[in-house]
C-alpha cells in the first residue's frame, strides 16, 4: 500500500524524516519497497488572482485575462478559455516552463495574435479531477504566490510499503499503520484511546436484514440533500498520495475510509433500491451488471447485497451499474459492512475480479471498525456534501470481541535464547493495544479485534522480537548432538553420475519439466493418457508435464547445432506420469543424447558409453535386445525402428536406447547422426554400494582359440554370442573381432577364452569344446565355420 | 710388454669404434675387438697361467681396457643407429591439434549445489529432498497455507490438472514440502539441507524464470535448543565459508505462513564487505533469502505434539547466488540447456 508520509506523520506523532521513518518500519514491521517524493508533477505551478477579464479581439470564445502570481507582482496576460473565469478569483497558474501531469507543456505563446505567458488550469490539467467545465477556482484565502503542489498538500513522500498477508486486518490502513509506528516510538495512538461510540441516529427508512452467517454486521446510513460536483481538494489530495484516482464526493469519501480506516463502504443510489436491503447468497441463474459494465452470472457460494427484487452488489467486491451514485444522485444509502474473508475470496478467485475492497475483506476486517469509519463518513457527507442523515440501521450478527490468549514469557526465551525483560515487554504490548494481566506463569493477554493473527505465545513472542528489533539477538554457536546424517543414496549416486559423465565428456544440461502437445503426441499414442497437465500452463508450449525427457532433449540439441557438429550431453531429471486413479508418479531419469556428422558412427559410441556407464554403475553387463519392428514405430516413435534397442539388467528394464528417427530428425531441426538413450535412474542405481569382494586370480593358464562362423545375414551377434556362452562350461570369454557381410550372409570372428579353476585345460578338451560350439551354432543357425 | 700390448688394443678399438661407418663394419670390429676369438680375448684367457705378480699387474688392466671397448662399442652402435635413420620422415607436427577428447561440464547450478552440500554435511546435515509434483497439502495446507486464503497469493502456482482426484497436485512452489515429508518419518533432532527444483507460473524475464532451484536448510530439536541466534550462526558459517569471508547475517521481519516469526534476511555485502558498492546498492547489505523459526502448526501437521519442538528454516533461490558468484547477468541462461553457456563452467 502507499502511504502519505505528512498523513502518517498527523495521525502517528511521529517527528521522524520519511526515511527514518521507513527505516524503523523496515527493521520492525514491514518491507518498504520505496520511499519517494510524491510525483505531482506541478513545478512552476503557483496559486495566482485573475484582475482583469476582457473578450478576444479575434476570437469569441477565448478571454484575454490579466494575472497576477506575486502581491504587487507584475501583471502577465494570460489567453483563456473558460467560460467561468472572472476577476478576482484565485486560480491556478501554469507558468511557461510548467509540464503538466495532464501532458501539456506550457510556453510563451501568442493565441490569435494575442501574447500569453502562461496558462489558467483546470482540475484535469493538474491531475487532480477529472473536471474540465472551467478553470478551477480556488477559495478566497489561497495565498498568491505559493506553489499549487504545496497549497494542495501534494509536497508529500509516498511510503510503499508491502503488508503481508498477517497483518492486512490492521495495517492495511494509515490509521493501522500509524498504530505501528506510535508503537515502536512507544506511544498509543489517540484515537486507540478514546473511541467514540456510535450515534443514536433515526431509524432507517431502508431497512437491513442479514440472511447469511457470511456477513457479520452491516451499518446501512441513509443521506439526504447530497451534493454532486467533486470532494474538496484536501481530500482529494489524499487519495491522490495513496494512489487512487479521485471520482466523485460520495466515492471519494468511502475511498477514504477505506485509506483511512481499513474499512470498505458502499454508496448506492438511494432511489435506485426498491424496498429494503437484504444480505443473502445469490441464487443460481441470478446475474448482475457491475460497476465496470460486466456481467456476471452469480451462484449460492457468491454473497450479494440485494433488495427486494434483485441482487444490487457483489458484496465486498464491487457494486451494481444500476444502483451506483450518478451527478444527479441526491439520496445515497451508505453501506458499511463487515464480510466473512473466505467468502469474498472465494468470489474474487472466481470471478477475478480483485478490488481494493475485497483485498481488505480477504484479510479480515473486524466489526468493530465500522463504527469509527461510519462516525468519520457521517461528518464528512455533512460538512463536505452537505448532506443530512435521515437514518441508520446497524444490524449485527456476530460481533468481533477482544480475545484473552495466554502468554508464558519462556516462550520467547526459547525462540530468541536470551532473558525477557518483563517490564519492557508488557509495556510494549500495550503501545500495540494489547493489555496484560500478569499470572504466575503465564500472562493473560487481551487482544483487540484488529489483530487476529494474535493467537498464542508463539506470536507475542514475535512481537515482542521484532519490536525490540533483530538484532538484538546475538548470533551463537549450537551445541547439537553429534550424529552422522541418514544417507541419500539416490543423491549420492546421482553426483557421482553427474562427474563421471562430466568427465566422460559430456556437459550437463538443465531444461524445464513441461514440454507442449506435439512434443507428447511424438513419443507415441501410448503415451497420450499417461501425461499429466498444467490447468494454468505460461503457454501452449508448456502445456504438459514431460513423461520423456527425450523431446526437449532433442529440442536442445536442435538449438545446440546452430553452433556445433558435434556433442553429447545429458540431462538428469524427473519425468512425470500419470499413475493408479490418476496420481502423479515421477520418477529420475538419465537422457543422453550424441550428435555427430554425418557417416561418422555415432551409435557404436553409444554403445560403449553405455557400456562404461554400466561398469561406473557396477551392473555387469546390459542387455540389448532388439525391437520388433511394429512395437517400434508404436512405443518409440522417436527412434528409428530397425537401429533402436530395450536395454535390461538382470531381467529388469532399464531404458531404450538407439538412433533417432529421420521424423524427429526433421521436428527438431537436427542433422547429422543423432543419438539417445533414456535409462532409468531407479534401475541404474541398483547396484550402488554394493561392495565386492575378491575373486581369487586364475591360478590356471587360460588358452585362446579363434573361431569364425557363418550365419545368415539377419541373426544377431547377440543370439550367437548367447548359443557360444551356453555350450560350454571351459569357455571363459567370447569376444567378437570381426564382423563381414557378404550377399546373404556374414561371418562373425570370435576369440574363446577357454580355461578351468583348478587345472590347465587341455589341447583335446578345448577342440572338444569347440566342436560342442559349432555343433550349437549349426543347430541354431544353420551356419558353417569358415576358419 | 703385454701391458703395452693391450693398452694399444685398446686405442686402437676405440679409435676404430669411433670411426665405423656402418653396422656391418661395426660388426666386424666387435668380432676383431671383443670376439672369442679376440687377441683381448685371448690375453685375458692368457692370465690364469701367469705368476700372481703379473696377474694382479695386467688383470685389472685388461679388464678395464675391456670394459671401454665394450663401452665404445656400445657408443658406436648407438650412434650408428640414430645416424642411420631418416628422423625428419618421422617428425610430428606437435602443434597439430589432438584427437579429440572434450572435457565435459556440469551445470553451473549443480556444481553450486555440490558445494552447499558439502559445506553442509561438513557441519553433519543430511541432505533431503521430494518431488516436483506435490500435493496441495505438503506444498500449501500442511504449511499452513490454509484454502481460501491471501497468503496463497504470495506464491503464483503452477497447478496440475487434478480433475476427479480427490486432493490438487501442484508443481511445488518452494522446498518447504519437504519439511513435512521429513519430519513425518523422522524424530528430531536432525539437520537437513534441500536442495531442489521449483516451480512459480510468472512470466520470465532476465531476473524471473518460472522454474528455478532453492535450497533450504532445517534444523529442529527439544523447544529452547534451536534459536534465532543458531539460525544467525549457522547461514553466517555457511555464507563465510561460501564465499571465503567473514560474512554478517541481518534479519529483518517478514511474514511466511510457516515459520513463525519470519524473517528476509540479508548478508553483508560480499564484494566490499559492507562499506558499500555498486553491487550492494551502496547500502553494504545484499538481500538473499526468507527465514523463520519453524510454525508450530508445521509441526502439529507432520504429527509432532504441539511445544515439543522448535526448529528454524532458511533457504534461498540457487539462481540468484549462482549469477553474484558466476556473474551471471540473466537468469534465463541457466535452463537454456546452451552449450556455450554451460561449457564455460
Amino acid at each position: 500500500m502507499k502511504f502519505s508520509y505528512n498523513l502518517l506523520r498527523q495521525l502517528s506523532g511521529t517527528e521522524k524524516t520519511a526515511e527514518q521513518l521507513a527505516e524503523l518500519i523496515m527493521f520492525h514491521s514491514f518491507e518498504v519497497e520505496s520511499v519517494e517524493p510524491f510525483a505531482h508533477g506541478l513545478e512552476s505551478v503557483v496559486v495566482g488572482r485573475v484582475e482583469s477579464v476582457e473578450s478576444h479581439p479575434d476570437a469569441d470564445r477565448l478571454r484575454v485575462t490579466t494575472v497576477v502570481i506575486e502581491e504587487g507582482g507584475a501583471v502577465r496576460t494570460i489567453v483563456c478559455g473558460a467560460p467561468n473565469v472572472a476577476a478576482g478569483q484565485k486560480v491556478v497558474v501554469a507558468l511557461p516552463g510548467a509540464s503538466l501531469p495532464g501532458g501539456i507543456i506550457i510556453k510563451e505563446t501568442v493565441i490569435r495574435g494575442v501574447a500569453s505567458s502562461g496558462m489558467i488550469c483546470a482540475e484535469d490539467e493538474l491531475g487532480i479531477g477529472a473536471g474540465h467545465e472551467g478553470i478551477l477556482v480556488l477559495p478566497e484565502d489561497a495565498p498568491i504566490g505559493t506553489p499549487f503542489a504545496e497549497y494542495a498538500g501534494l509536497e508529500d513522500s509516498i511510503l510503499d510499503i508491502n503488508i503481508l498477508p498477517n497483518r492486512g486486518c490492521d495495517a492495511v490502513s494509515y490509521r493501522g499503520m500509524a498504530r505501528e509506528i506510535s508503537a515502536l516510538e512507544g506511544r498509543r495512538t489517540v484515537f486507540d484511546i478514546e473511541p467514540s461510540p456510535l450515534p443514536s441516529y433515526p431509524e432507517s427508512s431502508v431497512p437491513v436484514s442479514i440472511e447469511s452467517d457470511r456477513c457479520r454486521r452491516y451499518l446501512g446510513i441513509a443521506f439526504e440533500g447530497v451534493t454532486s460536483g467533486s470532494s474538496p481538494l484536501w481530500l482529494r489530495s489524499v487519495l491522490l498520495r495513496s494512489g487512487f484516482r479521485p471520482i466523485s464526493m460520495a466515492v471519494d469519501i468511502t475511498n477514504y475510509s477505506l485509506l483511512v480506516f481499513g474499512q470498505p463502504m458502499h454508496a448506492f443510489d438511494a432511489d435506485t433500491v426498491e424496498g429494503g436491503i437484504v444480505v443473502r447468497q445469490a441464487k443460481d441463474g441470478e446475474t448482475l451488471e457491475l460497476l465496470d459494465g460486466k456481467t456476471v452470472s452469480l451462484s449460492v457460494e457468491d454473497l450479494v447485497i440485494a433488495d427486494e427484487n434483485r441482487p444490487l452488489a457483489l458484496a465486498g467486491v464491487m457494486g451494481g451499474n444500476r444502483t451506483g451514485i450518478t451527478e444527479h444522485t441526491k439520496r445515497v444509502f451508505l453501506e458499511v459492512a463487515t464480510f466473512d474473508p473466505a467468502s469474498i475470496r472465494k468470489t474474487v478467485v472466481r470471478h477475478r475480479l480483485p478490488t481494493d475492497a475485497s483485498y481488505r475483506y480477504e484479510r479480515n476486517v473486524d466489526t468493530d471498525r465500522a463504527t469509527a469509519s461510519a462516525i468519520d463518513a457521517v461528518n464528512l457527507f455533512v460538512t463536505e456534501a452537505g448532506a443530512h442523515v435521515v437514518g441508520a440501521a446497524d444490524v449485527v450478527t456476530r460481533a468481533d470481541e477482544p480475545v484473552s490468549v495466554s502468554f508464558s514469557p519462556s516462550v520467547f526465551m526459547d525462540m530468541f535464547g536470551v532473558d525477557i525483560d518483563l517490564a519492557d515487554a508488557k509495556e510494549k504490548l500495550g503501545h500495540l493495544g494489547m493489555t496484560v494481566t500478569e499470572g504466575d506463569e503465564e500472562w493473560s493477554v487481551r487482544v483487540p479485534a484488529f489483530r487476529p493473527d494474535i493467537r498464542d505465545g508463539w506470536d507475542f513472542a514475535e512481537e515482542i522480537g521484532r519490536m525490540l528489533g533483530y538484532d538484538h539477538f546475538p548470533s551463537t554457536t549450537p551445541l547439537v548432538p553429534l550424529f552422522a546424517p541418514e544417507k541419500n543414496e539416490a543423491g549420492m549416486f546421482a553426483r557421482e553420475l553427474r562427474e563421471f559423465l562430466a568427465a566422460s565428456g559430456l556437459d550437463e544440461i538443465r531444461t524445464y519439466s513441461f514440454y507442449s502437445e506435439s512434443d507428447g503426441k511424438r513419443l507415441g499414442p501410448g503415451m497420450t493418457d499417461k501425461h499429466l497437465r498444467l490447468a494454468n500452463p505460461m503457454n501452449p508450449d508448456q502445456a504438459l508435464l514431460r513423461a520423456s525427457l527425450l523431446p526437449t532433449s532433442l529440442r536442445k540439441a536442435g538449438e545446440n547445432i546452430r553452433y556445433f557438429d558435434s556433442f553429447g550431453f545429458f540431462e538428469i531429471g524427473d519425468r512425470y506420469l500419470v499413475g493408479e486413479q490418476g496420481k502423479p508418479i515421477e520418477n529420475g531419469m538419465l537422457s543422453l543424447v550424441l550428435v555427430a556428422k554425418k557417416g561418422e558412427d555415432s551409435f557404436a559410441a553409444l554403445k560403449g558409453l553405455i557400456s562404461k556407464l554400466s561398469a561406473f554403475a557396477g551392473l555387469g553387463e546390459i542387455a540389448w535386445e532388439p525391437i520388433p519392428f511394429e512395437k517400434a514405430v508404436d512405443d518409440f516413435p522417436m527412434f528409428h525402428p530397425t537401429r533402436v534397442g530395450l536395454l535390461s539388467v538382470s531381467g529388469k528394464v532399464l531404458g531404450e536406447a538407439g538412433e533417432i528417427s529421420p521424423s524427429a530428425i526433421d521436428a527438431y531441426d537436427l542433422r547429422g547422426t543423432v543419438v539417445s538413450a533414456q535409462i532409468d535412474l531407479d534401475v541404474l542405481r541398483s547396484a550402488y554400494g554394493t561392495v565386492r569382494t575378491f575373486v581369487p586370480l586364475p591360478r590356471f593358464p587360460y588358452s585362446v582359440r579363434d573361431l569364425s562362423i557363418e550365419v545368415p545375414k539377419r541373426t544377431t551377434i547377440g543370439e550367437i554370442g548367447r548359443v557360444i556362452r551356453d555350450s560350454s562350461p571351459l569357455l571363459r570369454r567370447a569376444e567378437v573381432f570381426d564382423i563381414f557381410e557378404k550377399g546373404n550372409t556374414k561371418n562373425v570372428a570370435f576369440h574363446l577364452v577357454f580355461g578351468h579353476d583348478d587345472r590347465t585345460v587341455t589341447g583335446e578338451e578345448t577342440d572338444s569344446a569347440i566342436e560342442t560350439i559349432l555343433e550349437s551354432v549349426r543347430r541354431g543357425f544353420g551356419s558353417e565355420r569358415t576358419s | 710388454m703385454a701391458i703395452e700390448r693391450i693398452r694399444e688394443i685398446g686405442e686402437e678399438g676405440r679409435k676404430a669404434f669411433a670411426e665405423a661407418a656402418s653396422e656391418d663394419e661395426l660388426r666386424e670390429l666387435e668380432v676383431k675387438f671383443l670376439g672369442r676369438k679376440s687377441e683381448l680375448t685371448a690375453i685375458l684367457k692368457g692370465l690364469k697361467d701367469l705368476s700372481p705378480e703379473e696377474k694382479r699387474e695386467i688383470g685389472p688392466i685388461a679388464q678395464s681396457v675391456r670394459v671401454a671397448l665394450s663401452d665404445a662399442f656400445g657408443a658406436a652402435k648407438e650412434r650408428l643407429e640414430r645416424e642411420g635413420r631418416d628422423w625428419e620422415a618421422e617428425r610430428i607436427d606437435v602443434t597439430a591439434p589432438g584427437a579429440p577428447d572434450p572435457m565435459g561440464h556440469l551445470h553451473p547450478i549443480t556444481t553450486l549445489i555440490h558445494e552447499i552440500e558439502d559445506i553442509f554435511t561438513g557441519m553433519g546435515f543430511g541432505i533431503a529432498d521430494g518431488p516436483d509434483v506435490e500435493s496441495d497439502f505438503y506444498n500449501f495446507e500442511a504449511l499452513n497455507f490454509p484454502a481460501d486464503h491471501p497468503a496463497r497469493d504470495m506464491q503464483d502456482t503452477f497447478w496440475v490438472d487434478s480433475d476427479g482426484l480427490d486432493t490438487r497436485y501442484v508443481l511445488r512452489t518452494h522446498t518447504s514440502p519437504v519439511q513435512v515429508r521429513y519430519m513425518e518419518t523422522h524424530t528430531p533432532p536432525f539437520r537437513i539441507i534441500v536442495p531442489g527444483r521449483t516451480f512459480r507460473c510468472e512470466s520470465t524475464d532476465a531476473t524471473h524464470e518460472h522454474t528455478f532451484h532453492q535450497f533450504e536448510s532445517l534444523v529442529v530439536g527439544e523447544t529452547g535448543s534451536v534459536t534465532v541466534g543458531h539460525l544467525k550462526h549457522v547461514a553466517e558459517t555457511f555464507f563465510s565459508e561460501f564465499f571465503g569471508r567473514s560474512i554478517t547475517v541481518r534479519l529483518r521481519p517478514s511474514y511466511f505462513p510457516f515459520v513463525e516469526p519470519g524473517f528476509e534476511f540479508d548478508i553483508s555485502c560480499v564484494f566490499c564487505g559492507g562499506k558499500g558498492c555498486p553491487a550492494c546498492k551502496n547500502v553494504g547489505w545484499l538481500e538473499i533469502g526468507g527465514a523463520g523459526m519453524v510454525q508450530q502448526k508445521v509441526f502439529e501437521a507432520a504429527g509432532y505434539p504441539r511445544g515439543k519442538y522448535q526448529g528454524f528454516a532458511w533457504g534461498f533461490g540457487l539462481e540468484r547466488l549462482a549469477m553474484m558468484k558466476f556473474r551471471i547477468p540473466d537468469t534465463r541462461m541457466f535452463m537454456s540447456g546452451d552449450l556455450r553457456f554451460i561449457r564455460q563452467f
